[in-house]
């Protein structure tokens, strides 16, 4: 009897962390690709991979403080060329820091609508 | 007369609800809470602070038995990642003692807690924080270090924390110790981008130095969980019954000397700056 208590705790306790790892095998936050240079390139001239991936830590870094994060290609690329200025007071963002996410976003997001 | 729902039925109904879940656009404030007893990793931003007045309603032990914990805090991001709090504690109480009713008020200590962010539920395979809380009051000390998981997957948000807490009861000529396990989980599904509804789990067990260091008591609970936020607020209700007894039974199946028969949390939150 106690055993079979112990035996439905256990489990019970045992399905979120289940559902937990389940959630985890789903794919999270785009990373940064070369062509995602590419494309931001053409309207941030010269831009680098590695600060598209800047971009997307800072995102983390900075934007979940404020609310739960939206995936880049919840929105079109000009769509976070709005959002993200509006937020940048509440987020305590710099002009620079503001630009830096921004081409993240919108370099990710025209990749991953484009891929769907 | 009631007609008895297939299991099956249950179970496809709970799993569409889920899956629809993944496919609502969510649109909410980090900081705010799905859950009362199960934490989330996220963290204010450096310089931002947040009040959370809390509310927890515990009912019926054997006897008759009324207990209100007022919690007053007041949350600081004070680096990236880096959290702290301050609480200040109020405990009345009114129950059956000897075929007669006793209440008392007490002022139960402060609090301070300290939360760092591993990893995002978003950008990462896992949110993960540890969190670290110091409790001390005139008749009892506790220090509690709980891990935190947790996942955000559509409009589905799901939570673990792992709990140990140590305290120190000041209530008798010696000082007793007692040891705590507590294992929280919610799953909750964003039904507009401001509310959330959902389910809690908690088990809470106990050792007593008094008692040689044996399981004293040992309890599950689980119920409702909902959420609502705004930009400038938001505000958390958590239902929990006892469910069922794993150590300690008193009363049919559950234990009611230790625990109550029901507890209901409420917390609200509102952004300061």
């Amino acid at each position: 009897m106690m055993g079979r208590k112990l035996t439905r705790t256990i489990l019970a306790s045992l399905t979120v962390p289940a559902i937990l790892h389940l959630a985890a095998c789903a794919s999270g936050l785009a990373q940064p690709q070369a062509g995602d240079a590419l494309r931001a390139a053409e309207r941030w001239p010269g831009v680098t991979l590695e600060q598209l991936a800047e971009g997307r830590s800072l995102y983390v870094a900075r934007c979940a403080g404020c609310h739960n994060l939206h995936l880049p290609e919840r929105y079109t690329p000009e769509k976070w060329l709005d959002l993200v200025p509006a937020m940048a007071v509440k987020a305590r963002l710099s002009p620079g820091e503001v630009e830096t996410i921004e081409r993240y976003l919108y370099a990710t997001s025209a990749r991953v609508r484009d891929e769907k | 007369m009631k007609t008895p729902v297939p299991a099956l039925a249950l179970n496809t109904g709970l799993l569409a609800g889920a899956l629809a879940c993944l496919f609502i656009p969510t649109e909410a404030t980090a900081t705010e809470r799905h859950f009362t007893y199960t934490y989330g990793s996220a963290v204010l931003n450096r310089g931002d602070v947040e009040v959370e007045p809390w509310t927890t309603l515990r009912v019926e032990r054997s006897g008759f038995y009324a207990r209100f914990d007022q919690r007053l805090e007041v949350e600081v991001g004070l680096a990236e990642r880096l959290q702290s709090s301050w609480y200040l504690n109020l405990t009345a109480i009114n129950q059956e003692i000897e075929g007669a009713r006793a209440s008392k008020f007490e002022f139960a200590g402060v609090s301070s807690e300290w939360k760092y962010k591993l990893a995002d539920p978003v950008a990462d395979p896992f949110g993960a924080a540890l969190y670290g809380e110091l409790t001390a009051g005139p008749s009892e000390s506790e220090l509690e270090a709980k891990l935190i998981l947790d996942k955000h997957l559509g409009a589905l948000v799901a939570a673990f924390n792992l709990t140990a807490e140590h305290e120190w009861i000041y209530e008798s000529a010696e000082t007793e110790r007692e040891f705590v396990l507590e294992l929280d989980g919610g799953l909750a599904c964003f039904l507009s981008p401001a509310l959330t509804a959902g389910l809690e789990i908690r088990s809470h067990s106990d050792w007593e130095s008094a008692e040689g260091w044996g399981m004293q008591h040992s309890a599950l609970f689980a119920g409702p969980a909902l959420s609502y936020a705004q930009p400038a607020w938001w505000a958390a209700l958590t239902i929990l019954p006892q469910i069922a007894a794993i150590e300690g039974a008193t009363d049919g199946g559950l234990v009611l000397d230790g625990h109550e028969r029901v507890e209901a949390r409420l917390i609200f939150g509102v952004h300061l700056q």
